[in-house]
């Protein structure tokens, strides 16, 4: 087995990734010690996850059927199975389509670099990083809080359901029921005593568990964009000092002069090398290359200078490959940040649309619900709760899908805005082929049938709106 | 570039099940010689066997429906299949009239530039032909359980019923109630509507093969975008010629989509008028079926008989639609396959060129009927919105009537 060195994205997202293997999700890679007994150990600890899941699942549904009697049961148990049907399918998604992101957690094991921007590279980095650890802070908080309303909620008010009265038709009676977070059937009396604190403490494991798992995931999806957006906003800083190091001499006089006089002033000038593997579906790392210090000189294949050694442009032979280099490490890191939202997109596209179809199906019977409160009650409470719940987890990633949006599309402003026309033909004609792959913005699909962005939410809350709307003007 | 021998493969495969199934059919002549023998049998095969199983059923509905007229439950029960025939017969149409463009459309699937260059646009090739062979199959098989359950439900459906009724409502010019009249109609309706079913979908699974081509084609164009890559040297001289090598290879690349343009309208020309009637003739289908639906108990064999028939119909749209789909989202992606390729090194004239292909390449290539109806998941949704209105308010009108 190979050394266990954390490097890239599975560095920078190590709390997550932690949690996400603690709440139980498939993940058995990046440990340390992957010996025999202790990854069957972590396997058989998701696999108990799994298990408990699913048969407490099953009760939640065979309760459903139960009650499918009475309209107003049937529509809240409705509401809680898709609500846990959501869970299970992130958990289950996960099991199966690990490999894809494992991918995509190390697509960015070694990123290029150059000696130009390691400071704007390493900003931007940290910048990231802080961003990512505010927003898991911001899920953790928010799924504990929602685990502890949900308990504590189950202990205000009476805990009963309405049945018919067994002895008139027409007259519905109020039953109790035992008091747990979730109405599920057990094949115990859960009413009091022993078996229903126990029932309790399992539907509390449960329910933290279940929110657990599916706002990792998205976390972990979120961070992704998080990273992906810092990575373009560097790119969009170092854009104008490129062009500055590339504008002839005469015309404008960059002050980045002084970025000539490079820390490593020792060493030739860096190129980085020309054999990439654009398609290595290693899982070291899609994208591989070596910077190299202390050069691989192309420089008689370049132009062929007079004895001057003062190019068309008037940059020397020197400046000329700083530019060159340049240009290549900002066009590399760009292809490398599109090959990242693209195995973003491969991994959770499709987790994306069944998180949608349920949702969706969800806030429908949620506005229907909606309509029967009548004051500010248990009730009420829990519908509000399940609404603002469901609406966060849409919000969460259409707010992270429309800010990659907004970045790649800017990035062909910057490079308008950059001055251009001072630079040299090279670094015009790289301008042009930049502005025309970022003329169509990146942007995450759901399987192909609808794109991530704050226009999707704002079609779902508008979508819950006019339905709740409707059903109270049919009451 | 080198080593192609290996990588053989005779794209004409993405549609040989089909043809031979519309053969069989005698929708489609083989290509024989002129005034042959074998083309004049052909030919009186056809005839015959297209004019008795088709021919003569669609002139039966058509009575049938000339005198259902103005009961409604009638009407939908003897429209969603003429309906059908009438969109089948305009692709005969087509495929008669068009018959030496369509063979020719079909050798030119052969063309050098369509063929794979390396291991992977190989598989991506073989994977592609493969599915469309299954998909073929799929619904042939689907449509023969289809037919199959049409058989049965008027015998398991019989009780209450005055005795057991045909299947399908046609108009007979004998009275259909005893036998041997009634086994006869039976055996007739059921041969009918069984190949004309399976020749309709042979000719639905071709035209989707011809898109599904397109598709796997732009695939292969994305990849060798992808792959551009200078050869790394160190002599100066040798270097022009390797810039010259990659230059050419780009131009190969934007000869490939003016292929891949090229192709697409002409299947879009040949079968543009099949498309659209389908798409419109398919919403009233949908439209029929579900009413049909509505009328007869749920679980009675009639309503899993109508379920499999539509779901058959949305399939076929579905089908096209989607490698419509697939065809706009790969040609999106052409222009971030030539950025992807290594292009910072290369030659001036290399990268001048990118930037013209990537210029094009900024507007999709989208597969029209008509020139209004473009192929996607769009219309597809489109589609069955339009049918679930028409069949609410369809179903108002009948209640309305009832009540």
């Amino acid at each position: 087995m190979m050394k266990f060195k954390v490097s890239g994205l599975v560095a920078d997202l190590m709390p997550n990734i932690r949690l996400i293997q603690g709440s139980g999700h498939f993940m058995l890679n990046y440990h340390a010690d992957n010996s025999g007994a202790l990854h069957t150990l972590r396997l058989g600890y998701c696999c108990v996850t799994l298990v408990f899941m699913l048969l407490q699942y099953g009760c939640n549904f065979v309760n459903l059927v139960l009650e499918r009697g009475d309209v107003n049961d049937l529509a809240a148990n409705t509401i809680t199975v898709l609500f846990f049907t959501h869970c299970i399918t992130k958990f289950v998604y996960f099991a199966v389509r690990s490999k894809l992101f494992y991918r995509t957690l190390g697509i960015w094991n070694q990123p290029n670099s150059h000696p130009l921007f390691v400071e704007s590279n390493n900003r931007y980095h940290a910048l990231a990083l802080k961003k990512m650890r505010r927003l898991l802070y911001i899920i953790i908080v928010w799924t504990s809080f929602s685990a502890i309303a949900w308990t504590s909620i189950t202990f205000v008010g009476e805990s009963v359901h309405t049945t018919k009265d067994p002895e008139n038709e027409n007259l519905t009676i109020s039953e109790p029921i035992p008091r747990l977070l979730v109405r599920a059937w057990y094949p115990w009396n859960a009413m009091s005593g022993m078996p229903h604190m126990l029932t309790l403490i399992f539907q509390v494991y449960y329910v933290f568990f279940a929110l657990a798992h599916a706002n990792l995931l998205d976390s972990l999806f979120c961070s992704w964009l998080i990273f992906a957006c810092e990575q373009l906003q560097h790119l969009k800083e170092i854009m104008k000092p490129l062009m500055e190091l590339s504008a002839t001499l005469d015309t404008y006089v960059p002050k980045s002069a002084d970025l000539f006089r490079a820390p490593s002033a020792t060493s030739q000038d860096n190129l980085i090398e020309n054999d990439y593997n654009s398609k290595n579906e290693d899982l070291k790392g899609v994208y591989s290359t070596r910077q190299e210090l202390g050069g691989h000189f192309r420089g008689a294949a370049l132009q062929n200078f007079g004895a001057g050694g003062v190019g068309p442009n008037g940059l020397t032979k020197k400046q000329e490959l700083m530019v060159r280099s340049a240009i290549k490490y900002w066009v590399e890191r760009h292809k490398h940040v599109v090959r990242l939202v693209t195995a973003i997109g491969d991994a959770y596209g499709v987790a994306l649309l069944l998180h949608m179809l349920t949702s969706t199906i969800m806030l429908t019977l949620l506005a229907y619900q909606a309509t029967k409160i009548t004051g500010v009650d248990k009730y009420a409470a829990t519908v509000i709760g399940y609404l603002l719940f469901a609406l966060a987890q849409v919000f969460h990633f259409c707010i992270f899908g429309n800010r990659l949006i907004e970045e790649s599309s800017s990035v062909m402003e910057a490079a308008y805005s950059c001055h251009w026309y001072d630079g040299s033909e090279e670094a015009k004609t790289f301008v042009q082929i930049v502005c025309q792959q970022c003329q169509k913005a990146m942007s995450i699909s759901g399987a192909k049938f609808f794109t991530i962005s704050l226009d999707l939410f704002a079609s779902v809350l508008g979508a819950v709106v006019t339905y709740f709307m409707v059903l109270v003007q049919l009451k | 570039m080198s080593g192609s021998a290996n990588f053989e493969l005779d794209l004409r495969e993405f549609v040989t099940l089909n043809i031979k199934c519309i053969h069989f059919f005698g929708y489609f002549s083989p290509e024989f010689a002129e005034n042959s023998k074998k083309r004049i049998l052909f030919r009186i095969y056809a005839t015959v066997f297209v004019g008795f199983a088709f021919v003569l059923s669609l002139l039966s509905q058509i009575a049938n429906m000339i005198d259902a007229f103005g009961d409604m439950e009638k009407m939908t029960e003897a429209s969603f299949l003429l309906f059908t025939n009438i969109v089948q017969c305009l692709k005969l149409y087509c495929f008669m009239k068009y018959g030496a463009r369509v063979w020719r459309l079909v050798h030119s699937l052969n063309r050098k530039i369509f063929k794979p260059r390396n291991a992977t646009q190989y598989d991506v090739l073989k994977r592609d032909i493969g599915r469309s062979k299954i998909i073929t199959k799929l619904f042939l098989l689907a449509c023969t359980i289809t037919y199959a359950s049409w058989c049965v439900s008027p015998f398991l459906d019989k009780k209450g019923e005055n005795g057991v009724r045909l299947p399908l409502s046609g108009w007979y010019p004998f009275s259909t109630k005893e036998t041997p009249a009634f086994e006869l109609a039976y055996a007739y309706q059921i041969f009918t509507t069984w190949v004309g079913g399976l020749g309709d979908i042979s000719m639905d699974t071709f035209m989707s093969g011809a898109i599904m081509v397109i598709s796997a084609e732009l695939s292969v164009l994305n990849n060798a975008l992808e792959t551009l890559k200078q050869r790394f040297v160190d002599d100066p001289q040798k270097i022009r010629e390797e810039e010259k090598l990659v230059n050419k290879e780009l131009v190969r690349c934007v000869i490939h989509y003016k292929n891949i343009i090229g192709f697409a309208n002409e299947v879009t020309y040949l079968f543009t008028d099949c498309i659209t009637a389908q798409f419109l003739v398919g919403v009233i289908i949908v439209c029929m079926s579900m009413f049909q639906m509505s009328l007869v108990p749920v679980m009675s064999f009639r309503f899993f008989a109508m379920m499999l028939y539509q779901i058959c119909v949305l399939m076929e749209m579905f089908l096209w639609c989607y490698y419509g789909n697939e065809v706009i989202l790969k040609s999106d992606l052409l222009t971030q396959s030539a950025y992807m390729c290594e292009w910072v090194d290369n030659s001036k004239e290399f990268k001048q060129n990118l930037l013209y292909f990537m210029t094009r390449t900024q507007f999709n290539l989208q597969l029209y009927a008509s020139g209004y109806f473009a192929l996607s998941l769009q219309t597809f949704k489109a589609i069955i919105k339009s049918s679930w209105s028409y069949f609410a308010v369809l179903n108002q009108v009948h209640d309305q009537k009832m009540a």
